[in-house]
């Protein structure tokens, strides 16, 4: 057996109410959406975890490949190549000082950015040349 | 000789640059899902301020219906 109120202001009785139920409605819409996102979120995250695994192998192979030297003289290139990008796209950034760049790449620097393209494109061309000079010969 | 030697060394150059690539690639396509998981984080934020702020609209507007109630 359910009560009975006579309210002496219905409609702001009502509308407090059916506020409420929408409020409530809106809620429920946005808790779908945070869920989708949340699924969005763990399906990259293992994607990410994928790939750093994948970045991780290729590295170690690249490692096994190169020598010491090899490895140490891209390291140095990379240092320097990314220290003149990232000084030209910070440049214009005022709050960026030298100093931040600096600890901004040393966090960044990985022996994955370590070897040159251009000079390893630039020694198998002369390889190429020098092979094609001894068949000619 | 010196062929045989040259062509190792064009082999092992070719293979370090056919990882180098691959590299380059994975870091790219790593630094994008990074991006797209900064969005999502923002936009996680926003949608949980959001719900937070219709929570307490909602707990208002039964507070008042409540208040109406008890004052019959």
């Amino acid at each position: 057996m359910g009560y009975y109120y006579e309210i002496k202001k219905p409609e702001e009785f009502r509308y407090s109410v059916i506020s409420s139920i929408k409020e409530c409605l809106l809620l429920q819409g946005e808790h779908e959406k945070l869920v989708l996102i949340r699924q969005a979120k763990k399906d990259l995250f293992n994607e990410i975890t994928k790939s750093s695994k994948e970045l991780e192998e290729l590295t170690k192979a690249l490692e096994q490949i190169l020598t010491p030297d090899e490895l140490t003289q891209g390291i140095k290139q990379s240092i320097e190549r990314e220290q003149r990008t990232t000084k030209k796209e910070y440049d214009y950034e005022e709050t960026i000082k030298p100093k931040k760049i600096n600890e901004e790449l040393k966090r960044n620097i990985t022996k994955t950015r370590t070897l040159d393209l251009l000079d390893f494109e630039y020694t198998l061309q002369n390889i190429e040349k020098k092979l094609a000079d001894i068949k000619r010969n | 000789m010196e062929e045989k030697s040259l062509f190792i060394k064009l082999e092992k150059y070719k293979e370090v640059n056919d990882l180098f690539h691959r590299i380059e690639r994975t870091k790219e396509q790593t630094r994008q899902k990074i991006e797209l998981m900064k969005k999502l984080m923002i936009k996680e934020k926003s949608l949980l301020e959001d719900f937070e702020e219709s929570l307490n609209r909602a707990d208002t507007y039964m507070e008042d219906a409540r208040r109406l109630l008890d004052k019959e």
